[in-house]
């Protein structure tokens, strides 16, 4: 499969007051064409910046891109003049937001918002750029998009909204599609509209998908690949299987077991010890160290890097070769984390 | 006890402790503007107390009420003529610091008190507004909901009516005036002392009790109607009509600038009556007195400080006006609006007559502006790291 | 019914509508029904989860049950004493006794007062006890609760979404109450946290034997917690059932539609068929009859026009479902089968809204 975007070696540094603090350190992805890629990880763990580095959006200062490089196809995104960028954002790859109450102007009715994304990157005059919006608004199931093109923003529904955000983000057919918690705002029902519209749009023009999420549901029915992100750098990557089926990295199985699940009551939930570290100051070593349930000597001086388990799965962990599930259980259920199952009796 | 490990122990990792004042201040000095006004009003503070002490009593150390005719219009830092000028009458260190005025007065000593002046008018004018703020801006935010009943109007009416016949000499029908309202007082007093006693059902005098408008209408119409005239023009009108002194002055600036403290106060506690910790409050059952004071009132003052600072700018700035005009505070005694009135005439003899004065009144309002903004960064959370 | 005094709260036919108004005198013109006609009960050491999606009105109805909102009608008892009609001692009796954990462990703790000065003020207002001995109460709470007795002095700021948490659930056990109503506690946090806090909650239910009310909009870890569950749809309560049978065997739409939208972490099943088109209706302007009929796939006639009423169909399940007798019981795995068992046809095309 052709890789569309590749990110290597990404590193961004925000300036706070009590020092830099790495966003981002050291991030490799590939995003290949037509499927999409989910990113996980909980709040603060750098999976936003990521995203936003892709666009160049990371907002300076305090925050500098210090390193690596983005190729989107061949050329590096973080070398190109600024008016390049410009032709590109919106263009060839565009994001949608968790807020679609926030990201939308609420003093511009969504038709002149629409028209004004699709004047600004195609030669087209304002009668052209209209039709298309409805065709488009019309596309993400929007009811009577001639009428809708009038509407403000505040006289819709948060779903509405989202959709529309869908729709300026596809109205010049990008290639990449950046979906930033797309779904996290919205109640679980609308939740399953948009990402049918998601994919149904997927399968029609073949674009490429960069979907955050923090939702392992969402990304275990949309993704064709997961990438686990922890205290700012990837700790396992691979195939949707491979993530949900053979998960190699202690964080990973520790995020999979600390759910609940519906259908599965009386599971007990495995809790994560401790906090997410501060980006200021990131343990030494392996940074999922002090959380760890099978942290040794090794852990405290060195950190792991991303290695190749079997094809296309990596984990960022000096035991990976035998951390598994099966390893994980017998381990939990020794360490007696685990809350009895006489509660739930 | 079980072992916390299944909820996961949280306790090792908090970083050192840090007071709201130290954090506050770290954001604070940052703000190099903020702190030169800071510096500023510290030292207009220590001139203006000083200057109290320095100017007043029987024999003070700088007399500004002193003429000496022979000296007039003198540059600033001249030496006294002392073949002219008696001992006793001399300037302390010999020497005019900002020169003399055109009755032969030392500038210096003059702005000295006018210093003492604008500090207490600023001071007291805003303590007076912040005051009626917070205690209507409270009310309104949180009893704003509450209906005025129709019965309470009639009363109210009844009780102003009476004061306003009273006030234009009318004593009889004012008496008879505020009998009736007595009356009606006494018989809500009893209509809701007997509905607290349970029962419901209609009662008798229901249809005297039907709601009005709310408390919040009622109060921030008022806000509204004050906001309407031209609070300076209206400052001058009662100023013409009271005797003028200093107290006078205070009170009006006082009495015509509180509609901005309100409308904040209100708007904060209307902010803070939804969150959840006075909702949490309420539901381990503390009294409204313990929620206002303790959970409410502490939340909304820090702002409140904020703007009062920069309220004392506005009122030392009106005192000035109204003193250059000739509304404020009467001569003899000096103030920085007098001086700068006074100098005027002489523009191009004695310039320093106007710029003195007029550079110390913008330095202070201006510093006092710079500190209350960046006093408002600071206790800002959001602009706090967290 | 059960006999009251196996009942810890009882919800009767509860109301509460907001008014809408206009004008500088504000006048009334229509209302919101945020909670309408509700009734459910809690029994002693029981969890009862309540789901619904933003705007139902399941955090309206918390803060009625809590008094911390009048309500328009119907009665709530707790311990058979009618709640709406306590005053002075009676009334503080029942504010020891339920207690509620927020949403935002942000703006459930005041800012200006220290951890320890907000877990002991209720201990406090009630006189329970003073000076050293309160202190030491406080301690034991902040070290039940897996913080350490030395954060006394510390302020809310300093601590995390979770250990937050964690403190306002400390405030809520420091009366010793009988029933906490849990609104969202675990909405705001990560996931790891999120499963800190629940077995949290699970283990001091166990220890004190509390009740507790849990809110939420998350399906999931409402199943985890409950005894049983109820679904709310704005303002009534659609259906409640026992956690497995609300599982197994769900019977309103509404509940199925819940179920089917919750994205299981399991690539192999694929995500079902969309069932719930459309948006909810205004609820300045709710549909006639059903108020779920808009967006019903199996909406008949008789939803447009007449209101349905709670059904019981086996013991302690209600319905409120027109349809619900027509239904065949569900078999048990049905999940894989939700369409069919709609009657709805599959693989129709989720761009365009029905």
């Amino acid at each position: 499969m052709e890789t569309l975007l590749k990110i290597s070696n990404l590193k961004v540094c925000f300036d706070t007051d009590d020092g830099p603090a790495m966003a981002v350190d050291g991030v490799d992805l590939e995003i290949m064409k037509g499927t999409t890629l989910g990113l996980v990880g909980e709040s603060g763990c750098g999976k936003s910046v990521t995203c936003l580095s892709v666009l160049r959006l990371i907002p300076s200062p305090p925050g500098r891109i210090t390193g690596g490089e983005i190729l989107y196809k061949g050329r590096n995104l973080l070398a190109l003049p600024e008016k390049d960028m410009e032709r590109i954002r919106g263009n060839d790859i565009s994001m949608i937001f968790q807020e679609p109450m926030t990201s939308l102007n609420p003093v511009f009715t969504i038709g002149e918002q629409i028209k004004e994304v699709i004047m600004l990157h195609q030669h087209k005059t304002s009668a052209e750029a209209g039709e298309l919006a409805v065709r488009i608004l019309d596309k993400v199931g929007i009811p009577s998009p001639a009428i809708r093109l009038k509407s403000y923003p505040h006289q819709m529904s948060g779903g509405m909204k989202q959709r529309v955000m869908i729709a300026m983000a596809l109205s010049c057919n990008p290639e990449i599609l950046i979906a930033d918690e797309p779904t996290t705002a919205l109640d679980v029902t609308i939740q399953a509209q948009i990402l049918e519209l998601m994919q149904s749009l997927q399968d029609e023009y073949g674009m490429s998908i960069l979907l955050v999420t923090h939702d392992l549901g969402v990304v275990a029915s949309m993704a064709s690949h997961v990438a686990i992100m922890y205290a700012s750098s990837i700790v396992e990557y691979g195939s949707v299987e491979d993530i949900f089926g053979n998960p190699r990295h202690p964080y990973t199985l520790g995020l999979f077991t600390s759910i609940p699940v519906i259908g599965k009551r009386g599971r007990a939930l495995y809790v994560i010890p401790g906090n997410v570290p501060d980006p200021v100051s990131f343990p030494r070593g392996c940074r999922f160290r002090p959380r760890c349930l099978f942290a040794a000597e090794q852990c405290m001086t060195q950190k792991p890097p991303l290695r190749e388990i079997r094809h296309g799965h990596r984990a960022a962990c000096h035991f990976s070769q035998t951390i598994d599930k099966y390893v994980w259980k017998e381990k939990t259920k020794t360490a007696s984390f685990l809350i009895s199952d006489e509660q739930h009796g | 006890m079980r072992n916390n490990l299944s909820t996961g122990e949280t306790s090792r990792d908090l970083p050192e402790e840090v007071s709201r004042f130290a954090e506050a201040w770290r954001v604070f000095k940052k703000n190099t503007p903020a702190v030169w006004g800071l510096v500023i009003f510290i030292a207009f503070f220590i001139v203006a107390v000083a200057g109290w002490f320095l100017t007043t009593g029987e024999t003070p150390v700088l007399d500004p009420a002193k003429v000496r005719l022979s000296e007039k219009l003198l540059r600033p830092l001249s030496p006294v003529n002392t073949d002219m000028v008696e001992p006793g009458d001399r300037p302390v260190f010999g020497i005019y610091l900002l020169g003399t005025d055109d009755l032969g007065r030392d500038v210096f000593a003059r702005m000295m008190q006018g210093a003492w002046v604008s500090l207490t008018v600023g001071f007291v004018a805003v303590g007076i507004s912040v005051v009626i703020g917070i205690i209507l801006g409270g009310v309104a935010g949180y009893y704003g909901r509450a209906r005025i009943k129709f019965m309470h109007v009639l009363c109210f009416i009844a009780f102003f009516a009476s004061m306003i016949l009273l006030a234009s000499g009318r004593k009889e029908p004012a008496l008879d005036l505020f009998v009736t309202s007595l009356l009606l007082a006494t018989v809500s007093a009893v209509y809701h002392y007997l509905a607290a006693r349970g029962g419901a059902g209609p009662r008798p005098l229901d249809f005297l009790f039907f709601d009005t408008f709310s408390v919040d209408t009622l109060i921030m119409r008022f806000v509204d109607i004050m906001l309407c005239f031209p609070s300076f023009f209206l400052i001058l009108t009662i100023v013409a009509l009271l005797p003028p002194n200093i107290y006078n002055i205070m009170i009006v600036i006082g009495l015509t600038s509180w509609m901005g403290t309100t409308r904040f106060v209100r708007a904060e506690f209307l902010s803070l009556r939804e969150q959840d910790f006075v909702s949490a409050a309420k539901a381990l059952g503390l009294s409204d007195i313990s929620i206002i004071f303790r959970h409410m009132m502490p939340n909304a003052i820090a702002p409140v400080l904020v703007s009062a600072t920069i309220g004392i700018a506005t009122a030392i700035l009106t005192e000035a006006g109204l003193s250059f005009l000739g509304f404020g505070v009467p001569p003899p005694h000096a103030t920085w609006g007098n001086i700068l009135a006074g100098g005027e005439r002489f523009i191009f003899d004695a310039p320093w007559l106007m710029y003195i004065p007029g550079f110390s009144i913008l330095t202070v309002v201006l510093s006092f502006n710079l500190f209350g903004e960046g006093l408002r960064d600071a206790m800002n959370p959001k602009l706090r790291k967290r | 019914m059960n006999s009251t005094d196996n009942i810890l709260l009882e919800v009767r036919n509860l109301r509460k509508y907001f008014p809408v108004t206009s004008g500088i005198f504000s006048r009334v013109i229509s209302s919101v029904k945020a909670v309408d006609n509700v009734s459910f009960h809690i029994k002693p050491g029981e969890t009862l989860g309540l789901v619904g999606e933003s705007g139902c009105g399941k955090t309206t109805l918390s803060r009625v049950i809590l008094r911390l909102a009048e309500p328009s009608g119907g009665e709530v008892y707790f311990e058979g004493e009618d709640v709406f009609r306590l005053r002075g001692d009676r009334l503080r009796r029942f504010r020891k006794n339920v207690q509620i954990v927020f949403q935002d462990p942000y703006s459930s703790l005041n800012p200006r007062l220290s951890i320890g000065s907000i877990i002991a003020e209720g201990i406090g207002a009630h006189g329970i006890a003073r000076g050293g001995k309160k202190r030491e109460i406080v301690e034991g709470l902040l070290e039940r609760v897996g913080l350490s007795a030395g954060y006394y002095n510390r302020y809310p700021h300093e601590f995390s979404g979770g250990q937050r948490q964690r403190i306002a659930i400390a405030r809520a056990l420091s009366l010793n109450p009988k029933l906490i109503v849990c609104d969202e506690p675990v909405s705001a946090l990560d996931v790891s946290i999120q499963a800190q806090i629940l077995n949290l909650l699970g283990e001091l239910k166990r220890d004190f034997n509390l009740s507790y009310l849990f809110i939420s909009h998350d399906l999931a870890v409402v199943e985890h917690v409950s005894d049983r569950i109820a679904t709310m749809y704005m303002g009534e309560i659609t259906e409640i059932a026992g956690a497995g049978e609300f599982y197994s065997r769900p019977l309103h739409p509404y509940t199925i539609a819940l179920l089917s939208a919750n994205l299981l972490p399991e690539p192999g099943r694929k995500r079902r068929p969309v069932i719930l088109r459309g948006d909810v209706p205004s609820p300045l302007d709710p549909p006639p009859g059903c108020r779920f009929h808009t967006r019903c796939p199996v909406a008949e006639d008789v939803c447009r026009v007449k209101r349905p009423e709670p059904v019981e169909v086996s013991g302690g399940h209600m319905v409120r479902c027109h349809l619900v007798d027509r239904k065949d019981p569900a078999p048990p795995g049905f999940l894989a089968d939700l369409t069919l068992m709609l009657h709805k046809p599959a693989g129709e095309s989720g761009v365009k809204p029905l």
